[in-house]
Formats: C-alpha cells, structure tokens, sequence
C-alpha cells in the first residue's frame, strides 16, 4: 500500500467520490427544516434530486469517503486491505469547503460521508465526528447530512455524531451473519446490529424528549437506513425480503436499500456474473421493497419457500395479483382503499384520488386515466359500476400473455443479458405461472 | 344566445380580473369563455370584450376564492395560471364554476371526474412538477461581486415558486435566478426578502465576470459528476428519462 502525499482536492476528490460510489443511499428525504436566517441551508421533506449520473442514478448529496484507506479486508470492497489502489484522505476542512461551495452553487443537497477504517473505527468515527462538528457550528451549515456509523465504534462517539446528522446508516453488507463471516471476515453480525440497534433507541429516545421540550436536540431526525448486496452470495429473493421485513418492523428502518453486486475483486469466494450486476433483480427487491412499506404486502404474502425468487417476466404486484385472481375484478366505486391498493397499474396516490373523487361522482375508465391510474394494466382487475372495461376473461393465462404484450415499464436496458420482453411475448404457451430463474440467484 | 368572450392579460391578476367580470355577468358557463390574449380565430355569433387588468378587482375575487374553495382549490388556481397552456384561463373558469356551485367548495379539487376541475389539476401539477425540479437542477455561479447568478428557460412561469425556497436556504447570499424564457429575474439581497424585477435584461458582460475559485469549483463538480457513476450500470436512457435533455442546457456539468 502506498500512501500518496500533497494530492491535490481535485485528485482526492475524484479518488474518493470514485470509492464511494458502490454506496446506493442518495436521498436526502425524511426532514423538513427552516434555515430561520443564520448560515446555509435548509431540507424539505420529500427531499430533491441535484442530477443524475451517466448509470442514472440520482445525484442528490456530495457522496464521498472521508479516506479510503482500511484495515478491513471485505472480500467485495474494492477499498479491502489487500487491493492496491490509490489510497487519499481528506482533512474535515477539506470536506467543510467542498461541502460548503457545491451547496451555495446548488449542486447538492448536502453530505454523504462514509469511510474506510482508518486505523481503528474509534479513530476513524472520531475524524467523521469532528467534520460534521466543524461544518454545523463553525460554517452553520444547515443542511442534510447522512453519515455512516463505523461498525465496532464506541456507542459515546456514534451517539455524539447522531446529534449532528440528519440520517444515519450502518451497513448489513450481505443478507445473513453465513454470509457476512465468508466474504466480510473482520466483520460480525452483532457489530452490525447493536449500533443499529442503539440509534433506534436514540431516534425513539429523542421523539419522546423532544414532545415534552420542543427545543431538546434532534438525534438523526430522518431516521435510519441501511443495505445490502445482492447477488454476491447464495440467498433467495425469500430470504431477502424477509431480512429487510423484520429489520422494518423490529429495527423501525427507514429505508433499506439493495445494492447489485458489481465484480470489482477476482476472488475464489465471489460469484462470476457474465451477465453484468443482477439489476432486474434489484430492481425485484426495490418494487417488493415499496410493496412493504406503502402497500400493506407481507414478505409471505409475495413469496415462499417453494417459490423463493421473484418472477422475471412480472413485478412481484402483478405477480400477486396473477395467483390471486379469486378477489378481483375489484369495483372502482366501492373497493375499500387496501384493496384498490392491491390492483396492478393503480399506486397509492392514485388510490387516494379515487378514494376521494368517487365521493363526488360515480366514476368512469376515462377519469382514471386522469388520476394516474395505468388502465393498460389495470383494465383486466377491475369494474366501473359493475362493468368491465373490454370484454376480458378473468383467467391466469390469458391475462398473463395481455400483460406481456403491455410493456412494463422498466428502467432502460435492464433485462440485460440480451433478453428483452418483446422476444418472449412471442411465445404463446410459456408457464406463466413458474418462476423463471436465470438472472442473478441462479448463476450462483 | 351569443358566446361572450373575455379576454384578459397573461397574469394572475389580468385571470382573476376576467374571472371577477364572468362571475357577475350572470351568463351560463355554455356561453360564457376566458381567453388569454388575442384569440387567433374570431367566430360568429360572439361578443368579445376585452378586460383591463384592476388589482382591486382581482384581489376580491382571489379573497372570495380563498374563502370558497380552500386552500387547495385557490393554490390549484395559481398555479395552472403559470401555465404555458393556452385554455388555463378557460379551464380555471370552469374549475371555479364547478367549486361555486358545489356545497362545499374546498372539495373542488377532488372533483377530479369534472371536466374543467382535471384540466386545472393536470395544469397545475404540470406547474408544480416543473417547479421541483428546478430546485435541484438550478444552478448558480458566483460572479465577480459575489451574486450568484443562474440562468434558467423554464416552460412555465415558475419563478415565484422558487424563489422562497432559495431565499430560506441561501438567506445570507445575494443570488438572482433569471427567467431568458420570459425576460424576469427573481432577486435576493442578503438579509432582506426576495423580489421580480421585469423589463431588464441581464448585462452580459458583467454576467461572465466570474469569481476567482468559481472555475475551480465547477471543475470539481464535473470531476464528482462523472467519478461518481458506476460504469458496469452505465444506462444513459435512464439518465434521459430522470433529466430530460430540455433541463441540460443550464447546468453547470453539461457545460
């Protein structure tokens, strides 16, 4: 390992926003602060995207590691111990000014600060604690900051750090403590989960002081994340979903993200993926994701033991609905909201608009449309005063090959692999209801 | 009965003024329409009356409409009258109709099944969306005598839906967005409250008087630009479908 001196920012910078990239959180949502006329700055809830990079990916925080260097060696990281890469560290004033100037110019919503373990976790949140002290009392700046909890760092430090930050998150890594012992050996399970679990007692902690005195201080107001990586070890799409079901419901996260593995190491322990990073399948997890958090979906409810991965061809919505076709067609003038919420091709905003407009007037295909609703989806699950749109059969095959003839609409070029759904849709007899297993999890 | 035909200014006022004159002319809504500016098309069979814009006339109205239909139906209103859309005025018209005539008012814009009330809806979330976006996508640059600076071509009038959202986050800054689009500038002096300067145009040779470090700032925002993105995902129709090419050309890492 060489350790350059006299980098300049701009050579530090592109090292360490390189290294920091793998990181997906990029959201700046979850808190609505006033700057109320001192320093800079200010957040809004739904938060704001600045720009989107060339994979298309949104830009919203100035995504950078404090120093890449690490004592760690995680078999996936391209920042792990025995790689030799250009290694840098910023100095927190370094961070202060480029934090500082980008955010007067809006190009970012605030600071995305991560780290490799310099020395000791203690050493290294220390540094990430001392940043963010300077950046919010000497430079008053008053906008979003998510900052990562270095696993085996004291609880004082992380809770100091919390005080200041607006979101915090500690990366899982991998799905299960099997996995994280193969490929993350200098790291444990509990070293993950204890400090996750201390910031939900400090986020709870914090609510319930700050109901009583409005003014006590903020502890990670926006909540908790975490993420893991998907694809570089052996787990179902079941087990997946499972994990970041219970750490919702136990831990009270606020987002989980998943990262595809991308292949930055040759290592025996890690998978071969020819095809590229398992994104279709990420994005799978994503949809089953906001099926969880806004929709009222159960991990069970999506899948199981003998179907433990996602279908390809179908969004896990529309694959529930396919094995559920005994509830629908649902009636748009009378379904209870939960249960417009579970038709294809109508969202939660649009339920919430036709749960609304349908008090004023009866409503018909044509006003659907205008309220967001997807009928090219949504026509084979539903009734409008007790009619159907066109004359469709409720029937698993045949709605099944109507909905592959409607393209879904995923993100560009993410099938991958070759495969795109037009070719498929020839196909008058494939098993709809199977799962198809060959993107990702099957390779492995 | 013949058509009446009211046509007004391109403003808030200049609607609401119109609005105030259709309301109390006691014509039926089939025969009554709001128009901005000249009508291309003159038809038969129609009057056509040319409204001067009265702020007096038009703060009464928006008083009455903020009382009638909420918050929610009045802020429906302003925004779809930043619209590009030529039949806004009309549509607001029809919007206000329905809201006046239903028991309860502040539910207007759930009516949604009305024909007039979806139009304004899609108008103004049209305006809103195109807002939000330009506060990520806006950019400043810091001039010589320390203003940031930012020029924008938004299709809508969207500037007065900014501007307090910059003057909250860079309260101790002189910035000045500027609407090429429109010829309006949105201005902030550090410390006091944000104002639309019209009938000016930007100085362009002042305006390219840059700071000392402002080059060396955009370079490294560039540099983060493009370090940042994963090359095995690379995915540039993604990239066009969250910001579409038309936002491009105003900002500082697609220079």
């Amino acid at each position: 390992m060489k350790i350059q001196q006299d980098m300049t920012i701009s050579e530090k910078l592109e090292i360490l926003s390189d290294a920091a990239k793998y990181d997906v959180a990029c959201t700046s949502s979850g808190v609505d602060r006033k700057n109320g006329g001192k320093g800079m700055g200010n957040c809004t809830a739904p938060g704001i995207c600045h720009s989107f990079s060339a994979d298309g990916r949104c830009i919203s925080l100035l995504k950078i590691l404090f120093t890449n260097e690490c004592i760690f060696d995680c078999k996936y990281c391209i920042n792990r111990s025995s790689n030799d890469v250009k290694r840098a560290s910023f100095t927190p004033d370094e961070i202060c000014s480029l934090t500082m100037e980008f955010y007067k110019r809006n190009y970012i919503e605030g600071l995305f600060l991560s780290s490799g373990v310099l020395y000791t976790p203690n050493y290294t949140m220390e540094l990430i604690y001392q940043t963010l002290l300077k950046l919010r009392t000497e430079h008053h700046f008053m906008g979003y900051i998510h900052v990562k909890a270095i696993p085996g760092a004291d609880s004082g430090l992380i809770e100091k750090t919390g005080f200041l930050a607006d979101r915090m998150s500690i990366n899982l890594e991998l799905p299960t403590a099997e996995s994280l012992r193969i490929l993350a050996p200098h790291k444990n399970r509990n070293a993950i989960l204890n400090p996750m679990r201390q910031i939900q007692q400090g986020i709870t902690a914090s609510r319930n002081e700050i109901a009583v005195f409005r003014n006590a201080p903020k502890f990670v107001p926006a909540g908790q994340s975490t993420q893991m990586i998907i694809g570089a070890t052996p787990e179902s799409d079941y087990q997946i979903v499972s994990v970041a079901e219970s750490l919702y419901d136990k831990f009270s996260l606020k987002r989980v993200f998943y990262s595809a593995f991308v292949q930055v190491n040759e290592d025996a322990a890690l998978p071969a993926l020819p095809g590229g990073p398992p994104l279709l399948r990420e994005h799978r997890l994503y949809q089953a994701d906001w099926l969880l958090r806004f929709y009222g979906f159960k991990a069970s409810e999506l899948l199981s033991e003998e179907r433990p991965n996602f279908n390809v061809l179908f969004d896990p919505k529309c694959d529930w609905a396919l094995r559920h076709l005994e509830i629908f067609p649902v009636e748009i003038n009378r379904a209870d909201y939960y249960t417009l919420l579970r038709v294809p091709g109508i969202g939660n905003k649009s339920a919430l608009r036709i749960v609304k407009a349908r008090r004023m007037a009866v409503l018909k295909f044509e006003d659907l449309q205008r309220m967001g609703v997807v009928l090219k989806r949504a026509l084979y699950f539903i009734t409008c005063s007790g009619k159907m749109m066109y004359q469709t059969k409720i029937e698993e095959d045949y709605i099944a090959r109507n909905l592959l003839n409607v393209k879904e609409r995923l993100p560009a070029d993410i099938a991958g692999g070759g495969m795109t759904f037009r070719q498929l849709s020839l196909f008058d007899d494939v098993n709809f209801g199977g799962t198809i297993n060959g993107i990702g999890g099957g390779q492995i | 009965m013949n058509q009446k035909i009211f046509i007004c200014e391109d403003s808030l006022d200049g609607i609401m003024t119109a609005l105030h004159e259709a309301l109390y002319s006691g014509i039926d809504r089939e025969y009554l329409k709001i128009c901005i500016g000249d009508e291309g098309n003159f038809t038969l069979f129609s009057e056509y009356i040319y409204v001067e814009t009265d702020p007096e006339k038009a703060e009464k109205t928006a008083h009455m409409l903020r009382l009638r239909l909420g918050a929610e139906g009045y802020y429906g209103i302003c925004h779809a009258a930043m619209s590009f859309e030529e039949d806004k005025a009309d549509a607001i018209l029809g919007m206000v109709m329905t809201g006046l005539s239903m028991k309860d008012g502040r539910m207007v814009m759930d009516h949604i099944s009305d024909k007039a009330v979806g139009r304004v809806f899609e108008l103004s979330r049209t305006v809103s969306n195109e807002a939000h976006h330009h506060l990520g996508f806006i950019r400043f640059r810091e001039l010589k005598n320390g203003v940031l600076l930012s020029e924008i071509t938004p299709k809508n009038d969207i500037l007065t839906l900014v501007a307090p959202h910059f003057e909250d986050r860079l309260g101790c800054e002189d910035w000045m967005i500027y609407d090429r689009n429109r010829s309006l500038f949105a201005v902030h002096r550090r410390g006091s409250r944000w104002g639309i300067v019209s009938g000016e145009t930007l100085d362009m040779d002042r305006a390219a008087e840059l700071s000392e470090r402002e080059e060396e700032f955009q370079d490294l925002w560039k540099r983060f630009c493009s370090s940042v993105s994963i090359r095995e995902r690379e995915n540039t129709e993604l990239q066009q479908q969250n910001l579409p090419l038309r936002f491009r050309k105003n900002m500082t890492e697609f220079e």
